[in-house]
């Protein structure tokens, strides 16, 4: 079959690697028919991110046709090839104790690389698809086919009627934004602050919206992607051209808003300002992996007693990190990669029932075999590009 | 594709910020080595300069990468000033008095192509019109079938739940259907 394999830093190929087969009984193979290029991807493609290897199946969004069932998924009887599925990037067992309580992205069966992530954060994670050897090495989802293990309790079936770009997003960034949200307890009074308007931010303020906050405002500087938030009755305040905190205070009285959200990650691109530049030379000379401007602006600016949600990914240690501003304002900080199967039903029926449509956020559509082009388009945000969708 | 005025001036903000570091590093080696920079560039005699030079190169770097994205030109146009004063420098040592003058040459040939790029980047980003219009329009795109202010707090009831949505235990979230005990391992993973 063909696939989008990473080859190292900035070189993704489309390439003949061999078909996936059923290895467990509790495994599907998915065919393909819709994928997506996530932001996190860029993190691998811009070498960031630990422990990928050359010919790793990249992609972590995508959705398809089981085409073949292991014995004992055919046997649970929740999955039947045919079937049209999105499969969450959180890779779940629905058995282990954190699978119990709804925190899926932890699961404890999954990663099959444990030993390996338990040195690097203390404790193993979920495995993922397409997303490096830290969290179990599962070849990927931009292919043509796709081993998906446990498929009998993770998929999310999609009833008919549904196009795949309204859906294809339940599997990643549509309960990314959701989740960011949520943590943030919003009331109908909040001002809600998003720095990042990528795909996760997009999803972030529609979120916020449904969710019934009061304000949105939205921080980028990239005009398209503001233009986007802006549809969507986000307040876009471009940092190239504003001071951020001064526009903060401003909207709020004075106050700062009571919730802050980081949609950014790792990569923040700020490089006007002092702590930026040194995040920059710091990396270069690996004495930091991340660089967080965004996280120091938002604490600064967030509202005592306020919170502060962390959907965007941080791989590895930071530098200058203002838990002073944290403990004294009191902020409650929330993180986590998504724990994707507690939301997908819910957000799946507010779909069904046209209070969203994902498919909003969709600028770029080719085909698989433009993958690698489309790599370096999404990176570059060029023509406005905000979410790459790909067909196999 | 096309790539568009915004594309180009994006791409011209990216070059300026590597022409910023790249800046700050020659710098720093034109004053911390600047005899074996002078040597290199057949200006021995003139180490001083060399060091000016590269308090230059520093002062150009730093405003590249302190002032907004938008606002580098003038420091890139600094640079292209920069590259003709050290043409003119180095060229003046291209002489039969010199014996390094070959290594004056070579300077020159490493300085044209820096120059063109210097040079190509300040005239993207000195374009005023690059820096309007976004490359699409996507003002229409909300994302709400029913419009804004209609979804406005369409889903306040997990809002209201939002700290039991938050600690709420998986055998509520996933049907029961779902959840059996567990019968064989996935290679690999450990059990629970």
């Amino acid at each position: 079959m063909k696939a989008l394999c990473y080859h190292g830093k900035h070189d993704i190929r489309y390439e003949t690697v061999p078909d996936p087969r059923i290895e467990h009984p509790r495994d599907a193979i998915v065919k393909v028919s819709t994928c997506a290029i996530c932001g996190s991807d860029l993190h691998l493609y811009d070498g960031f991110v630990p422990g990928m290897m050359r010919g790793d199946v990249l992609g972590h969004e995508f959705m398809g046709e089981v085409v073949e069932l292991g014995p004992e998924s055919r046997e649970r009887g929740r999955l039947k090839v045919g079937d049209r599925v999105v499969v969450p990037f959180t890779i779940i067992c629905g058995e282990c104790d954190q699978c119990r309580r709804g925190n899926f992205s932890v699961c404890e069966r999954t990663n099959r690389n444990k030993s390996m992530a338990d040195k690097m954060f203390g404790h193993s994670t979920a495995g993922l698809f397409g997303y490096t050897h830290l969290t179990g090495g599962y070849a990927g989802g931009q292919a043509e086919l796709v081993r998906v293990p446990f498929a009998d309790v993770g998929s999310v079936k999609i009833p008919d009627g549904l196009d795949d770009n309204k859906v294809l997003f339940l599997g990643d960034i549509f309960p990314t934004g959701w989740q960011a949200a949520v943590a943030c307890e919003i009331e109908p009074t909040d001002t809600v602050a998003v720095w990042g308007a990528g795909p996760v931010g997009q999803f972030v303020v529609r979120s916020a919206i449904l969710l019934g906050a009061r304000q949105v405002i939205v921080i980028d500087r990239v005009p398209e992607r503001l233009a986007m938030a802006q549809a969507a009755g986000a307040i876009p305040v471009n940092f190239q051209h504003e001071a951020v905190i001064d526009r903060l205070n401003e909207l709020t009285r004075g106050k700062g808003p009571e919730k802050c959200i980081d949609a950014v990650g790792l990569e923040a691109h700020a490089t006007h300002s002092f702590d930026s530049i040194i995040d920059r030379a710091k990396q270069a000379v690996m004495l930091a992996s991340d660089r967080i401007h965004v996280l120091r602006e938002m604490i600064y600016a967030c509202r005592p007693a306020g919170i502060v949600s962390m959907p965007g990914v941080y791989g590895g240690l930071v530098d200058k990190f203002p838990l002073g501003a944290l403990m004294q304002k009191g902020l409650t900080l929330r993180t986590g990669q998504t724990h994707v199967n507690r939301w997908t039903d819910d957000l799946l029926r507010r779909i069904q029932e046209n209070q969203i449509d994902p498919s909003f956020v969709v600028t770029h559509e080719t085909s698989l075999e433009e993958g690698p082009g489309m790599y370096k388009t999404f990176r570059d945000k060029h023509d406005g590009c905000i979410k790459v969708v790909l067909h196999p | 594709m096309q790539i568009s005025d915004h594309t180009r001036f994006r791409a011209a903000e990216r070059t300026a910020r590597r022409l910023g570091w790249f800046s700050l590093a020659l710098g720093l080696a034109e004053i911390l080595f600047a005899r074996h920079v002078a040597r290199a560039a057949g200006l021995q005699g003139w180490e001083n300069l060399v060091r000016a030079c590269g308090a230059r190169e520093i002062a150009t770097g730093a405003g590249i990468l302190l002032s907004e994205e938008n606002k580098q030109a003038p420091w890139v146009w600094a640079r292209v000033a920069g590259d003709v004063l050290d043409v003119a420098t180095v060229a003046s040592r291209i002489s039969k008095d010199n014996p390094n003058a070959l290594n004056a040459v070579g300077a020159l040939v490493a300085l044209a192509p820096v120059g063109f790029v210097d040079l190509k980047t300040a005239r993207v980003l000195s374009e005023e019109k690059s820096t309007a219009q976004p490359a699409r329009d996507y003002t229409t795109r909300s994302g709400f079938p029913r419009g804004v202010n209609e979804s406005r707090g369409a889903a306040a009831d997990v809002a209201r739940d939002a700290a039991k949505w938050l600690s709420r235990p998986g055998t509520d979230v996933l049907p029961t259907s779902r959840v059996r005990a567990v019968t064989t391992p996935q290679p690999g993973a450990p059990r629970a």
